[in-house]
């Protein structure tokens, strides 16, 4: 994680060269020179230097006037991929699961502030949750987020914390919390009980019970968490989906090497 | 020449995109030290180049080792290439329909700038069995899924991937015949001892080829007798797969 006094030793060009690339998402998957200059607010003479460099490398690929992602990511992306064992090792325990309870599955780890998730289980019912995986999610308004969270150590936390109120927190449903101060009071009730209950928080009818993953070092890695709907999960059946979800968290914890004792 | 000259070869920008560039499988975590020895820059100009490509997700540092590997959001922006190929898509089922019928892995390569990237794959159920990963890329003169797709491209396409790679191919001629002639390419511990991939051109609507189907096993299980058989599975697959890809 970065610490505060490295971002005067930040190189703009090699940062803005980062945030074009973190431009190109499922939804938006190619982007022309002027529409980087102007999303970036950067210059456009500048960003035409970066894109011709980043193309050269196989970084973006162009055709005609527009840029999109080139092999060399995939590439990249295929080395994290398999040095990510996690989910490899969630899917066969988190998959009965899926069928079992009927609602969504994911796993979730931390980047910056944001829940990316790495898998996404579901069930065979037509009607699906929309979500990606690979899609970045604010930490503090999802389960997996706040399982997290709960468990990262205090000057983790701290850091987490305050790049949260640096950016804000955008409210996107009824119980979206407030502030910092309100956030830390709710992780210290998961930090305690184990998991992390959340409902109307990030889109409104939509519910979360998540529980942490830790690593051999029981350093907190990820976060399983069931996405239903606020009625199905918070309904009488909830006792059932903590306790399915604390121990599959558990088991997967297990399985990469924590011993809990 | 001047060490002055060679130290302003690389921009900041190419050294961080050589640095992302020095992670691999077999090597996905590296020192600050390591990463400047490889690159050739200053201790500190690494630092400040790891810095950068963190403050975007690019690169993830391991608190308790102090290592650095390639960030996580790498998977999404794969995620993004995979989903919006057509092709991947459509690859799927046949992937697994080959993997099954030939009990080998089965994948799909396409070519791109000198180079074969795995696009899609499905691994054998045995134990033994040809591994690799979506994204992983070899020099396109080392695979034969390479020579599959460079056999029906334009020579001056084929002499100017062997100058960049500063190659020569003794043979190279008669492979392209062989592939052309028989629509598909064969190699027995060729590039990798004990491997025996069986490659096959793909098609797109237009009638030109874009990527290449193979399978792959230890060359004991692929046995000689049962290549023409294999290759004309593989063959009506791409057929299939090119059929798939017009109507969509």
């Amino acid at each position: 994680m970065l610490k505060e006094n490295d971002s005067k030793y930040i190189l703009q060009t090699v940062k803005n060269a980062g945030r074009i690339l973190n431009l190109f998402t499922i939804e938006r998957s190619t982007w022309r020179l002027s529409e980087i200059s102007n999303e970036l607010d950067l210059d456009i003479s500048h960003v035409r230097r970066l894109l011709t460099t980043m193309v050269q490398e196989n970084i973006l690929k162009k055709v005609g006037k527009t840029y999109s992602l080139g092999f060399s990511v995939l590439h990249l992306s295929g080395i994290v991929n398999s040095q990510l064992n996690i989910h490899l090792e969630a899917r066969p325990i988190l998959l009965p699961l899926v069928e079992k309870l009927g609602t969504v599955i994911h796993l979730g780890v931390l980047e910056g502030i944001g829940i990316i998730y790495l898998d996404k289980l579901e069930t065979s019912h037509p009607l699906k949750m929309v979500s990606f995986v690979g899609k970045s999610h604010p930490v503090y308004s999802t389960g997996c987020g706040k399982a997290i969270l709960a468990f990262q150590k205090e000057e983790d936390l701290k850091d987490t914390l305050q790049k949260i109120e640096q950016e804000g927190i955008e409210k996107t449903a009824s119980r979206t919390v407030a502030d910092v101060d309100e956030l830390r009071q709710q992780l210290s009730e998961i930090r305690r009980t184990g998991f992390a209950v959340t409902y109307d928080e990030f889109q409104e009818g939509i519910a979360s019970i998540a529980a942490p993953i830790f690593n051999y070092n029981g350093e907190v890695i990820a976060a399983a968490g069931l996405t239903g709907s606020t009625q199905k999960l918070c309904g009488n059946q909830i006792n059932l989906y903590i306790s399915t979800i604390v121990k599959a968290a558990k088991d997967i914890s297990k399985k990469i090497g924590f011993s809990y004792y | 020449m001047n060490v002055e000259v060679q130290k302003e070869k690389y921009s900041t920008l190419q050294n961080a995109i050589r640095l992302l560039n020095l992670f691999s499988i077999d090597q996905s975590e590296l020192s600050v030290t390591e990463i400047a020895n490889k690159l050739g820059i200053a201790k500190s100009t690494a630092h400040r180049i790891l810095i950068s490509l963190e403050s975007e997700g690019l690169i993830m540092k391991d608190p308790s080792s102090s290592l650095y590997r390639l960030g996580v959001s790498f998977l999404s922006l794969g995620y993004v290439i995979t989903k919006n190929m057509k092709i991947y898509t459509h690859s799927s089922n046949i992937l697994n329909f080959l993997q099954q019928s030939t009990g080998e892995t089965a994948c799909l390569m396409i070519i791109e700038n000198d180079y074969s990237y795995v696009i899609n794959i499905k691994e054998s159920d045995y134990p033994i069995r040809y591994s690799a990963y979506i994204g992983q890329k070899t020099p396109v003169f080392h695979s034969s899924t390479g020579l599959a797709i460079l056999a029906f491209q334009p020579a001056e396409v084929i002499s100017s991937i062997m100058e960049n790679q500063l190659i020569q191919i003794e043979d190279l001629q008669q492979k392209v015949d062989f592939i052309q002639k028989n629509g598909y390419y064969v190699s027995m511990d060729e590039f990798y001892e004990n491997v025996t991939s069986i490659a096959v051109p793909v098609r797109n609507g237009r009638g030109e080829v874009i990527a290449a189907l193979a399978i792959a096993g230890p060359s004991e299980r692929i046995l000689p007798k049962n290549i023409p058989n294999l290759a004309k599975t593989i063959i009506a697959a791409s057929e299939q797969l090119t059929k798939t890809l017009m109507f969509n």
